[in-house]
């Protein structure tokens, strides 16, 4: 039954494709759908995470001698109130929020804020110039961080010629390149010549 | 056209033989057939002119398949000729002749100057048989004969031509038989012209009585054909067959037939004490040392030395005596055999053959046909080279230690062979197939290097000696410095070294734990640094870092004009593409150009490709529009969480907003709200601002929505994205990109909304300066330490 799976992500991809270059009432109709499916199929794999996150974590508990098993009763509860929670008062209603803005987004923020202390421990250790090459490169950060800063006025046109020239060149070298990448792969499953939805 | 290789006359193509001399002219480097006498390629295995076999069958060993043996390819030498029907119908049906005319062809040649044959070869002419031709044997074929064969009977090409026609003629094999005996009184006049030429080379030969020049007429007379016959007269059928038929004047010819050699016999005080010992000195002519090569010379040499000795049962033919040499012998000469001959040499004993077949069995690795006729031809082993012996690589030597023992089971001492002299062998005189065995570089080793190195024992190389001279690099000693004198801090060092050694060995002292030293880092001193920079200029009046924000000539200046230049009521798409985590930088850049828009009453649909971005937006919006009049539904509307990512937004460009969508507050329609009713496609909306914490947001709604759309689409990124962002900026798919805090500050330094932009800028600003600060100081430890690690 290979066959049939390459032949149907051939045929759907060939559809998609030709509805991107093309407008026709057909191939439009028939995008807009594969389109919807798509969708109801992405929300289907919310679930489908929320399902191996409960399972992964109850495995782990009844196990019990598992290292960690306390952490993962404090995840099933919190997944258990979330839930309870949103069934009952609506997304975006006010418990709902309250776990969102004074749990949820603090320890995103937190977590996010020490990458601030992690990163001056590396810079300390590691921009150091060692080389030629080290050396273009801790000069390049400095001169954008000196000229982020609105105290130090005068390196910001230094800073803007950095972004503008180089950065944005190699930038765009790198973009070009995964773009050039991802049509040779979408080729290479439109045509069958890749199919990992057949285990292969 | 075809040209004689013996005169220069030029023939007429197809032509066997020459016009003027009358030599054969098959192509040398190609295989006559035997049948039809076309000549064929070299690598040919069937006639091209009658399909015979070219090539013969090897030798199948023990339940093999022979027809499934595929042809010898690209072998270069005279391969064994085929068997031809006609040939093989004579070796099963004995007493059957070939046709007369094939015979008469072998007269017509002209002989060739027998200088021009290698000694060893002559040699193994001239070795007779001990035996008469049994009485199956028949005369071979000639025209089943390869060239080289051809050109061997040239050499005599007088051997009684009326004779063994005359006595073929008569096709039995039973006249063929009793023509030794019964014409034992051969005239000189009739023997061949080599015989007669190898006669007067040795005239004491002749001169020794007529008893010599008898017998040798009585064996020529016996071997029709007498010269070359042997060489491909021996096949195992014809070797059963003579076991099962003897002929009954077998014990006569072996009394009385003397060999060929005997021509050549210098005389008959050189002579062994053998009932036939004229046979192996007599094929030995005396030469001049100089005109043997060296590797002749070497052979001889160890001939000389080994003085090798063949047993020979008391009256049988020398072929007995010399049956362990031929083993040796004829088979690397790779001699062919004739099918359906029988070789006259085979008038051998009864027990020989036995004995042969038990030796020929064990050797299952040698070809039937390159074994079979090495343990009938009679031939001197020192007429061969060297090199041909051991080119063999199943030369079996069990093969004459076992004939050595059938022969001593006679009961017949073993006579010491004489010393043999091999021919001279001029290499030039060498047919080119015999040359190919040669050695590149035949210079004689002494046996005295090679007499302690290894044998080989398998490959083409079995046999040889020496190959390897590793034993002789191992033996060497090695040759070391002279160690110098030890000088006195050697012998400080030495005594002092057994002084430790003479101590008498007590407990160990337990070492004091060494407590673990702390390490000292600067991680503590960054982290309190980086801490007391973010939290002492939120301390600090927010007008510290707005007063000297650089405004003009900015991205965000060119984001705020783009929001300035909407039309008032216009529509704008707002999308929340962060996640909480990049909240607290992109808040204050989302909540700047929100207040900004609601300042300037610009209708804004918020939605979010992310399922944390309604919340957001929800949060953002509300906050903004907090006493400003700007109600929900109809001024602005959150959409909420836009699944599908790509597909998701390619949908939104297709279709545009689906009426029967509901929003993320209201839980209604789309269509209920009056913001969302005047926009059936994204082509209404005057913006799109996406506010995007990653790539993957930004890059698919550039993908997926302004480039099948056309709308136009401003980013208000994070700092970590704004080199990105930037390279959409340049080609015009992005219209105004703003990013990170600064770009907030920028916004509410340009839209005059003082908010926390301006306060947390100040923050930012210090974390970066003790980042710098870090950066140079790593920069200086490092240095310097590697300053003073060059100095110490």
């Amino acid at each position: 039954m290979k066959w049939l799976a390459t032949a149907i992500a051939i045929g759907f991809g060939f559809v998609v494709l030709f509805d991107f270059f093309f407008a026709h009432p057909v191939i439009d109709a028939l995008g807009a759908a594969f389109r919807e499916w798509t969708i109801i199929l992405a929300a289907f794999a919310l679930l489908l995470g929320l399902f191996n996150l409960l399972n992964v974590h109850l495995s782990r508990i009844i196990r019990r001698n598992e290292p960690g098993a306390g952490y993962s009763v404090v995840v099933l509860l919190t997944a258990a109130i979330v839930i309870t929670l949103g069934m009952l008062f609506g997304l975006p209603s006010t418990p709902m929020s309250w776990v969102f803005d004074h749990l949820y987004v603090p320890l995103q923020g937190a977590f996010f804020a020490l990458v601030a202390f992690f990163l001056a421990t590396a810079a300390y250790r590691s921009l150091r110039a060692r080389s030629i090459e080290t050396l273009l490169m801790l000069a390049a950060a400095l001169v954008v961080l000196l000229g982020q800063v609105p105290l130090l006025p005068a390196f910001a046109d230094m800073r803007d010629w950095v972004l503008r020239v180089p950065s944005e060149a190699g930038v765009r070298g790198i973009m070009l390149g995964v773009a050039l990448g991802t049509i040779a792969t979408g080729l290479r499953l439109i045509v069958g010549m890749d199919r990992p939805y057949s285990e292969e | 056209m075809m040209y004689c290789s013996r005169c220069g006359t030029n023939n007429r193509d197809g032509s066997k033989f020459c016009n003027n001399c009358g030599a054969a002219l098959a192509s040398p480097s190609g295989v006559t057939c035997p049948m039809c006498g076309i000549a064929n390629q070299v690598e040919s295995a069937f006639c091209a002119n009658c399909g015979a076999r070219l090539v013969p069958l090897s030798t199948a060993l023990d339940g093999e398949d022979t027809s499934a043996t595929a042809p010898i390819k690209g072998l270069s030498l005279p391969a064994k000729p085929p068997a031809p029907p006609d040939a093989e119908l004579a070796s099963e049906a004995p007493g059957q002749e070939p046709p007369a005319e094939k015979m008469e062809s072998k007269s017509d040649r002209e002989p060739p100057d027998s200088q021009e044959i290698p000694d060893w070869l002559a040699q193994l002419r001239a070795a007779p048989p001990a035996e008469p031709a049994p009485a199956e044997s028949t005369a071979p074929d000639l025209e089943s004969m390869p060239d080289w064969i051809h050109r061997l009977q040239s050499l005599e090409p007088e051997v009684a031509p009326a004779e063994a026609p005359s006595a073929e003629e008569t096709a039995p094999a039973e006249d063929l038989q009793p023509a030794a005996p019964s014409e034992p009184e051969t005239a000189s006049s009739e023997l061949p012209v080599w015989l007669q030429q190898a006669s007067q080379q040795a005239p004491e030969t002749e001169e020794a009585g007529a008893a010599a020049t008898e017998t040798t007429a009585a064996a020529e007379e016996a071997m029709p054909a007498a010269g070359t016959e042997w060489l491909f007269d021996v096949t195992p059928e014809a070797t059963h067959e003579a076991q099962e038929a003897p002929s009954p004047a077998e014990p006569t010819l072996e009394s009385k037939e003397p060999s060929f050699s005997q021509l050549l016999e210098p005389g008959p005080e050189e002579t062994t004490a053998e009932a036939a010992p004229a046979a192996e000195p007599a094929a030995e002519p005396q030469v001049a040392d100089e005109s043997i090569p060296d590797w002749l010379q070497e052979l001889r040499f160890e001939a000389a030395e080994t003085g090798e000795t063949t047993v020979t049962p008391g009256g049988t033919a020398p072929a007995e005596q010399e049956k362990a040499e031929t083993a040796e012998i004829a088979k690397p000469v790779e001699l062919p055999e004739a099918p359906g001959t029988t070789a006259p040499a085979e008038a051998e004993t009864i027990e020989a053959p036995v004995a042969e077949e038990t030796a020929a069995d064990e050797l299952l690795e040698a070809p039937s046909w390159l074994t079979t006729p090495l343990d009938k031809t009679p031939v001197k082993d020192t007429g061969v080279p060297d090199w041909v012996r051991l080119a063999s690589a199943s030369e079996p030597a069990a093969l004459a230690a076992q004939e050595a023992e059938s022969t001593a089971q006679e009961g017949e001492p073993a006579p010491v062979e004489p010393a043999e002299k091999a021919e001279p062998a001029q290499t030039g005189e060498l047919p080119d197939w015999v040359s190919v065995f040669k050695p590149a570089e035949a210079v004689p080793v002494s046996p005295l290097d090679v007499a302690g190195e290894p044998v080989e024992t398998s490959g083409a190389l079995a046999g040889l000696r020496g190959l390897l001279p590793l034993a002789a690099a191992i033996a060497e000693p090695h040759v070391t410095a002279a160690k110098p004198a030890p000088s006195a801090d050697h012998r400080e060092a030495a005594r002092l070294f057994d002084a430790i050694l003479a101590e008498p060995t007590g407990e160990a002292e337990p070492v004091p734990a060494k407590a673990a030293a702390r390490t000292w880092t600067m991680r503590p001193v960054i982290y309190l640094l980086l801490a007391l920079a973010v939290i002492v200029p939120f301390l600090l009046p927010a007008s510290l870092a707005g007063s000297l924000l650089r405004i003009s000539n900015t991205p965000t200046a060119g984001f705020y004009d783009v929001i300035q230049a909407l039309p008032a009521n216009s529509t704008i798409l707002l999308a929340f593409d962060y996640d909480p985590s990049v909240s607290g930088e992109m808040d204050l850049l989302a909540s700047a150009v929100v207040r900004d828009l609601i300042r300037r009453r610009i209708k804004i649909i918020a939605l979010s490709t992310l399922e944390t971005g309604p919340q957001i937006a929800q949060g953002v919006l509300d906050s903004a529009a907090k006493g400003k009049d700007y109600q929900y539904g109809s001024e602005y509307l959150n959409l909420g969480y836009w699944p599908g990512h790509e597909a998701g937004l390619a949908q939104l460009a297709a279709t545009g907003l689906p009426p029967d969508k509901r929003d993320y507050v209201g839980r209604q329609a789309l269509g209920l709200y009056p913001v969302a009713a005047g926009v059936k496609n994204l082509k209404e909306v005057a913006l799109i601002v996406v506010l995007a914490g990653a790539e993957d947001p930004l890059k698919d709604w550039l993908e997926q929505v302004q480039a099948p759309t056309g709308v136009r689409v401003a980013a208000a990124v994070s700092a970590g994205l704004e080199p990105k962002a930037l390279a959409y900026r340049r080609p015009g798919q992005l219209v105004a990109v703003s990013s990170g805090l600064v770009g907030a500050a920028q916004y509410e330094v340009l839209s005059n909304q003082p908010g926390r932009a301006l306060t947390s800028v100040n923050a930012q600003s210090a974390a970066q300066l003790v980042l710098i600060f870090v950066i140079v100081l790593g920069n200086i430890v490092y240095w310097a330490s590697r300053v003073r690690g060059q100095a110490t």
